[in-house]
């Protein structure tokens, strides 16, 4: 496919797929809505009460327009919008009533995620996802582009502007694959507990839009025949295994949506990712606004020789997982190999480790956790004395993690580069070049005054690394090192 | 590929913890003083509206208990304005900006003016009664930090604003 055939100094349009995406947002918000309404008139018909519309549904009918009202604003953009490349900038304009144009130097692009889902793949588009550096959320999206147009607009991105022949076009060699088995291997290696307790959360929300559909809590069912039921050892065993069954399904289906058919090609400029589920997602890693790196195993995958790999790009949301570049990695050379271009020399492989002083073990189970935990104690044995034993489960767990996020907790560095490795349950590994820091701070309490010693923490544009309880000797020159490294390089 | 991995000692590198820091105004008490004075009226106001107009709420030992409490922030305030405003310093140096804050907690920040994206100078109405002023800094991890010296002069905050500006630029064209 030639990318050098499209004109990018002549503004684009969105392709008319794009209508249909804006069609069906509208229903997407909407339906709750209108379902409620319909179902609360449908429920009154049926108790033959009297047939006047509540004022409630009135309501909801008001912001259900509202909601259509907002979105012709989406509409008449759909007309509007233009994207172009301009010298060395990307301009993106839209918009009737309120004008918006948007101006990113080229060379502030941090990432090119390309998606399709079944409708692209129907009409030969893609949604393109431009992220830039020093923003929270995506800083461009364009719904749908013809895909010939997409990928010649990923290539010139990534290649930072100017025009490419085909001479320039980066050699890309595929370094990484899942396959099936792979997926089976990271689908049992996944945090059960924390899938089943997401399981939880969901059928408990879903309770609730059940109780504002149809008008009774359909929690107080479940209740009462949880009253009703006798319960046996066999019982409880069943009730456990359909539960671990269910958890497993689930955990395997989120992997599977994650991680099914994920490839990874190199270039000279970065990396490519793309994988396959029900919509194929392409994202675009530049080496050089990787901000750090961290990769992480549990115990399972440990045996399994899988580590969960996360580059931290410069602008990204902490809390939108969906932009996050994360990988399995299936074997440790593999690991190495994506990580050498960020740093090729690991601290730990020759440098001194060092640890936290040994008060950060102990102090935040004493001084957080163990008053809270009295202070719940107190009032629940009023409520019902034995309950306090979940309580004091409970203060032992949470004791024995901090403990053993201390013995975890160790950190090398050399002269340009920190990793740190911390966990409980699990190992993760950070990796951070000091000249990718932002910032430093540098936190005393009375008590680290006290012990000398203090807490460091490096922000970088990805993260903040956190070293917790070090000497005072150690914090400075931790600090004085990473500001050499940032003013001086 | 040879690999080096050589020691750097600390006297050789330059030492953040070695400057001297210049406390910041003495006036910028008064202007703390005073936001706090607004802040606990406003809050007295509320209480004593919220007993008077809410029969419930009438009971002598709630009442002592309140006053108790809000007696108790009142000196935690005044401490922590005496206390704290000791600490409060900067110091400029030639590739970086750091300064000092906090009463039991005590924070140092260091920027160096290589990732400033951009330096704005804030005023409040009872700051520019006192001629005084902040530095408000942004960097690319700054979203959820704030990143501000206070209680400086104006014609210093201006002077540090233009010199931070004039070392963004210089860095931008490098």
């Amino acid at each position: 496919m030639s990318t050098n055939k499209i004109d990018w100094s002549v503004p684009q349009r969105l392709s008319p797929v794009a209508l249909i995406f804006i069609l069906g947002k509208i229903i997407k918000d909407s339906w709750p809505l209108v379902l409620i309404v319909v179902g609360r008139i449908i429920i009154n018909e049926q108790n033959d009460e009297k047939r006047n519309t509540s004022i409630g549904i009135y309501f909801i009918l008001g912001i259900t327009l509202l909601i259509l009202f907002i979105h012709l604003n989406q509409l008449i953009n759909f007309f509007l919008f233009r994207i172009q490349i301009k010298g060395t900038e990307l301009v993106v304009t839209g918009g009737l009533l309120s004008k918006s144009k948007t101006i990113v130097p080229l060379n502030r692009v941090q990432s090119v995620h390309l998606i399709e889902n079944y409708l692209h793949k129907l009409t030969n588009t893609c949604t393109i996802k431009i992220e830039t550096a020093g923003s929270d959320a995506t800083e461009i999206e364009v719904k749908a582009i013809n895909k010939e147009k997409a990928l010649s607009l990923q290539s010139l991105l990534q290649n930072s502007v100017t025009e490419i022949s085909q001479k320039n076009i980066p050699e890309q060699v595929q370094i990484m694959g899942i396959q099936f088995a792979d997926v089976i291997k990271l689908a049992i290696s996944e945090n059960h507990v924390r899938t089943f307790l997401i399981i939880i959360a969901f059928a408990y929300s879903r309770l609730e839009d059940i109780k504002q559909l149809i008008g009774f809590d359909a929690s107080d069912i479940i209740d009462q025949q949880v009253d009703n039921a006798s319960f046996s050892l066999s019982g409880l065993l069943t009730l456990l295994l359909i539960g671990l069954i269910i958890t497993l399904w689930v955990s395997f289906i989120r992997v599977m949506l994650r991680y099914h058919e994920m490839k990874i090609t190199a270039n000279n400029k970065g990396f490519q990712m793309e994988w396959v589920f029900l919509q194929t997602q392409q994202k675009m890693l530049i080496q050089n606004k990787v901000q750090l790196i961290s990769w992480n195993f549990n115990f399972v995958r440990k045996v399994l020789g899988i580590s969960i790999l996360r580059f931290f790009m410069m602008g990204e949301n902490l809390t939108q997982t969906k932009q996050h570049i994360q990988l399995p990695v299936m074997d440790q050379h593999l690991l190495y190999q994506l990580i050498s271009p960020y740093q090729a020399v690991l601290p730990s492989s020759n440098t001194q480790s060092y640890s936290t002083h040994i008060s950060y073990g102990w102090r935040n189970t004493l001084l957080f956790v163990l008053p809270i935990i009295l202070v719940i104690s107190t009032a629940i044995y009023f409520w019902n004395p034995w309950y306090i034993l979940f309580l004091l489960l409970l203060l032992i767990y949470l004791a024995i993690s901090n403990w053993v996020k201390y013995q975890k907790f160790k950190y090398w560095f050399n002269e340009t580069t920190i990793q740190i490795q911390k966990g409980v349950w699990g190992v993760e590994n950070i990796l951070l070049n000091f000249n990718k820091i932002q910032h430093v701070m540098v936190k005393t309490s009375p008590f680290l005054r006290r012990k000398k010693l203090a807490t460091v923490e490096l922000h970088t544009a990805g993260e903040t690394i956190v070293i917790p309880y070090i000497s005072i000797e150690q914090a400075q020159y931790l600090v004085d090192l990473s500001l050499v490294n940032v003013e001086f390089h | 590929m040879k690999y080096e991995n050589s020691f750097i000692p600390h006297s050789e590198i330059p030492q953040y913890a070695k400057v001297n820091l210049e406390p910041i105004e003495a006036a910028y008490k008064k202007v703390v003083y005073i936001n706090w004075a607004i802040v606990y009226t406003v809050l007295f106001t509320v209480l004593l509206a919220l007993f008077i107009l809410i029969k419930p709420l009438q009971m002598s030992w709630l009442i002592t208990i309140v006053a108790i409490v809000f007696l108790l922030l009142i000196s935690i305030s005044i401490a922590s304005v005496e206390i704290g405003f000791k600490n409060k310093a900067w110091a400029l140096r030639d590739k970086d900006i750091q300064f000092k804050k906090g009463w039991l907690f005590q924070t140092t920040h260091i920027i160096p003016f290589v990732k400033v994206q951009h330096c704005e100078l804030v005023s409040s109405p009872i700051g520019r009664k006192y001629g005084l002023a902040s530095i408000r800094i942004n960097t690319a991890a700054s979203n959820d930090i704030d990143i501000s010296i206070k209680g400086l002069k104006q014609e210093t905050a201006e002077q540090l604003k233009a010199f931070i500006m004039e070392k963004i630029e210089t860095y931008e064209h490098q």
